[in-house]
């Protein structure tokens, strides 16, 4: 007989993800519409996901006239789509460094609890351009990025979405264009998948940079919703 | 002659070292060695020799079973004059070829400690944490010659690796990666060789990371205070290890190990807990363990 006793109370290691969502005035209507469903879709996703409902912490930004943290960093089987309304300018910049500081918590939080964790994400969508300076937010996201401390996937929604914004915030990763707000919920199908493949990544790093590598896990084909 | 003293029964790696060497040791070879267990006889002489009892297994983690990849985890364990040795690599799931990897790195291990301990019988002795180093070093010149010979980078072949040698009454642990390597002391389940990695939970360091294999810490102890050892790879850290103490080993899941073996667990019972296990997370587990038969008591 070989019945080891096991630990059962080490806690899963987290995958923090922060998704900063455009709620400015041109998002009324049916594109606001079509991002909350995407999130009520994304929040089914996730919990049917065995690893991720337990692994992935979601935490939402929204950025209409004010900054707000909406959701706070909440496990992903416990996540519920928040109210969101539509209005006023795109403080970018402003949400960008909100973002930031939510990370670094989290971060801190799961070290001084001995928690375990994958390298956070930041998502950011907007169908449009920055109305606040976004110089310092810019320059610190790609210092963080640089550092490996954050993946950040920037995501233009339809033809007015400032690409050229969005290509400055990542030198990892070229922004990716939206059709239009149909494809909100085959994006969330996408992140959903792809935090469970990070989510379930053991020992995956390359080994290239040593200490300082950084699994790059395969993430699925973005074509759903992706501007080819 | 008192049954204790009873010389190797089985030995799982009897193939004598050779000029050419099996880099490419198929998965057949390795599921036929792992499910024979190992008595040795271990001690300077007749009066303080003891037998130890060594048994392992390796399965493939559900995660690769749904990713029809193979296991990626490779074990082996040999005896020798001078002692025992235990092995468990663990291939990169990313990497290519991470089977090969950890299989090339375990045949290399067990053929070069093989002849090491075949030199001590006519050299000048070498100390047990020389052993590790140099099996360290030629498992991974393993890992370039076969990158090499198939033309391609070193990190396709990425793996870590872990050892537990016994060698004229010392143990001596290290390892290069994220594995456990739990040593029973006197009754005291000790880390001997805390594993390696980056920040992040998937980031691991590998036999190929560029690690001076000189800083390499190598644990020793005096074999007459240990009980048992066991060596795992990192699919079984949720449920055998303490996560928030660095991923230090779960006391009571050695203890109990241990204790198992001592009472007559082979290599199949082994097998078969690591086939019902929930692990947490559906990576390839393995387990090599040694046990002293009467825990020293």
């Amino acid at each position: 007989m070989f019945e080891p006793r096991l630990n059962e109370d080490n806690t899963d290691p987290r995958c923090a993800c922060v998704l900063l969502l455009d709620t400015s005035a041109s998002m009324r209507g049916v594109p606001l519409t079509e991002l909350l469903a995407g999130l009520r879709q994304f929040a089914e996703d996730v919990r049917e996901d065995t690893l991720a409902r337990k692994r992935v912490e979601v935490s939402i930004i929204s950025f209409g006239g004010n900054v707000q943290v909406v959701t706070p960093f909440t496990e992903a089987q416990h996540f519920e789509p928040p109210q969101l309304a539509a209005g006023g300018a795109t403080p970018l910049g402003q949400a960008i460094l909100a973002g930031m500081q939510e990370l670094t918590q989290q971060k801190r939080a799961y070290k001084s609890a001995g928690v375990e964790y994958f390298r956070p994400w930041l998502v950011l969508m907007t169908d449009g351009s920055p109305t606040d300076d976004t110089s310092q937010a810019v320059s610190k996201l790609r210092r963080l990025e640089a550092k490996k401390g954050v993946v950040v996937m920037p995501i233009g929604v339809g033809d007015k979405a400032d690409m050229q914004f969005l290509s400055s915030l990542s030198a990892e990763r070229s922004p990716a264009l939206m059709r239009d707000v149909s494809s909100f919920a085959e994006f969330f199908r996408w992140l959903s998948a792809s935090l469970g493949s990070v989510s379930v990544s053991a020992s995956s790093a390359s080994s290239d940079e040593g200490l300082a590598g950084v699994a790059q896990v395969p993430l699925p084909s973005p074509s759903g919703w992706m501007s080819a | 002659m008192d049954e204790r003293m009873t010389k190797v029964e089985q030995q799982p790696n009897k193939s004598s070292p050779s000029a050419d060497p099996p880099l490419a040791t198929t998965a057949a070879e390795f599921s036929a060695e792992r499910k024979i267990a190992v008595s040795c006889n271990v001690g300077q002489d007749a009066a303080e020799a003891t037998t130890w009892r060594i048994v392992g297994a390796r399965m493939r983690g559900t995660a690769h079973e749904v990713d029809g990849k193979p296991c990626q985890d490779a074990i082996g364990w040999t005896t020798s004059e001078s002692g025992f040795l235990l092995t468990v690599a663990d291939g990169a799931g990313s990497a290519l070829a991470a089977a090969v990897g950890s299989e090339t790195a375990v045949a290399r291990v067990l053929q070069s400690y093989e002849q090491l301990a075949l030199d001590m019988q006519k050299q000048s002795p070498v100390s047990g944490e020389e052993v590790v180093r140099h099996l360290l070093e030629k498992a991974r010149t393993a890992i370039y010659e076969v990158a090499d010979k198939h033309g391609k980078a070193v990190s396709h072949y990425s793996t870590t690796l872990a050892l537990a040698v016994a060698w004229h009454g010392m143990l001596h642990a290290a390892q290069i990666g994220d594995g456990i390597v739990a040593v029973d002391v006197e009754g005291s389940v000790e880390d001997a060789a805390p594993p390696l990695h980056g920040e992040y939970a998937n980031e691991a360091v590998f036999l190929t990371s560029g690690i001076t294999l000189s800083e390499v810490l190598v644990s020793s102890y005096d074999l007459t205070d240990v009980r048992g050892v066991a060596l795992s790879s990192d699919g079984l850290y949720m449920v055998a290890t303490e996560v928030a103490r660095a991923r230090a080993p779960f006391a009571p899941f050695f203890e109990d190990a241990f204790t198992a073996v001592r009472a007559g667990a082979g290599c199949a019972e082994v097998e078969a807990f690591l086939a019902r296990v929930d692990d947490r997370t559906g990576d390839d587990k393995s387990l090599v363990l040694a046990v002293h038969p009467a825990g020293h008591e």
